[in-house]
């Protein structure tokens, strides 16, 4: 999963995260924005409260 | 730099010699000391990690020996295979471990359980059944004060990794690196870290709602993305330490059913959790170069999975033989 073609530092010049330059880091955003919100705030979270 | 503990501490005593240069003010060596400090603290990190398990059953005696076994020896060879540019773990396995969740955790973590197999459990923590007594702490603020201590503690432990530019053993003039001398950001630390912590506390909180389990699932959140803080995305660290988070007390309970009592359950945040890290940075970060070199060797899944059997080993064996 390294952003470059090259697997070498010395090619890096920028971004240098996982999957940097592709969709992936914002799928891995939405997955967690998902189920903070919707699984545990929603779910999880509401439940315990009638308990 | 060839700086031995004795000549530091004789310079930092005597304010002369050669080691004194990089205790005090030195416009020409900024971090020397923070290096070494940093590093004198995480070997007595691993003996204090080690203390958690074993509470309430261990003469002090026995302990100090305990900890100069680990402290001394045991995560310092793994830090040699796994935490260096010349360690064979990282030339031949392409070993990446940046934060120390093998090598300081995982390492203690499983000297810890090495020890726990002899010492045996606390008086009443059994019943003659085999089922388990839960023997709650004295005070939840303060446990939950002391776990948050070691999270601020975390900010420093981890920044303490990074070797800064411009010195005279630094790896770059310009820019920051990890000890393998690949680069790395302060802000990528400062990112991940916050989002373990965020991860791990929520994790653990879907299956205990118990605070001491949300505050050790902090620390386990950050343990299991140590490996690859350099390089994780601050949403996918985030998505790692939540796993953590909520493997932690399932993974601790079924040690208990196993028969040991780690009091505060230190061999699943160290050492489960840690080794969990480890391996989890192969599934993510194949194929990032593990050193500055040309053709250096790359991380894989497979070189993460031996270097965790080999963190697991180092930890365990020299715990279980030191009690024999």
């Amino acid at each position: 999963m390294f952003p470059y073609d090259t697997a070498d530092w010395s090619v890096v010049d920028g971004p240098m995260y996982m999957l940097a330059n592709t969709s992936l880091p914002g799928i891995f955003t939405a997955i967690a924005a998902v189920l903070c919100v919707c699984v545990w705030v929603l779910v999880v979270g509401n439940r315990s409260e009638h308990q | 730099m060839g700086i031995s503990g004795a000549a530091y501490a004789s310079a930092i005593a005597f304010g002369r010699g050669e080691s004194a240069q990089y205790m005090g003010p030195n416009i020409a060596d900024q971090s020397s000391g923070v290096f070494f400090g940093a590093f004198a603290m995480f070997a007595a990190t691993t003996a204090s990690i080690m203390s958690g398990a074993v509470i309430e059953r261990i003469q002090t005696v026995g302990f100090v020996i305990l900890a100069i076994v680990l402290g001394s020896f045991a995560w310092i060879v793994a830090a040699a295979w796994g935490w260096h540019a010349d360690g064979w773990l990282v030339t031949q396995r392409g070993v990446h471990d940046f934060g120390a969740a093998g090598l300081v955790h995982a390492v203690a973590g499983f000297f810890a359980l090495g020890v726990l197999m002899h010492l045996g459990p606390r008086i009443g923590k059994f019943n003659a059944d085999g089922t388990a007594n839960h023997i709650a702490g004295h005070n939840m603020p303060l446990t939950v004060t002391g776990l948050m201590l070691i999270i601020v503690g975390f900010w420093g432990f981890l920044m303490a990794c990074v070797i800064v530019p411009g010195e005279a053993w630094s790896w770059f003039a310009d820019k920051q690196s990890t000890i393998y001398g690949t680069p790395i950001t302060l802000s990528a630390l400062a990112f991940n870290i916050l989002m373990a912590i965020a991860g791990g506390i929520i994790g653990s909180w879907i299956w205990t709602k118990d605070p001491f389990w949300m505050m050790s699932g902090a620390l386990a959140g950050i343990i299991s993305v140590a490996s690859g803080l350099d390089i994780y995305f601050s949403a996918l660290a985030f998505i790692i330490a939540t796993s953590a988070g909520m493997i932690l007390k399932p993974a601790a309970i079924w040690l208990e059913s196993r028969g040991i009592n780690d009091a505060v359950g230190t061999v699943t945040v160290h050492g489960t959790i840690g080794l969990y890290g480890v391996i989890m940075l192969g599934v993510f970060g194949s194929g990032y170069p593990a050193l500055t070199i040309a053709n250096a060797p790359v991380i894989t899944l497979y070189g993460q999975i031996i270097g965790a059997v080999v963190f697991f080993l180092l930890g365990f064996v020299p715990g279980w033989v030191s009690v024999l």
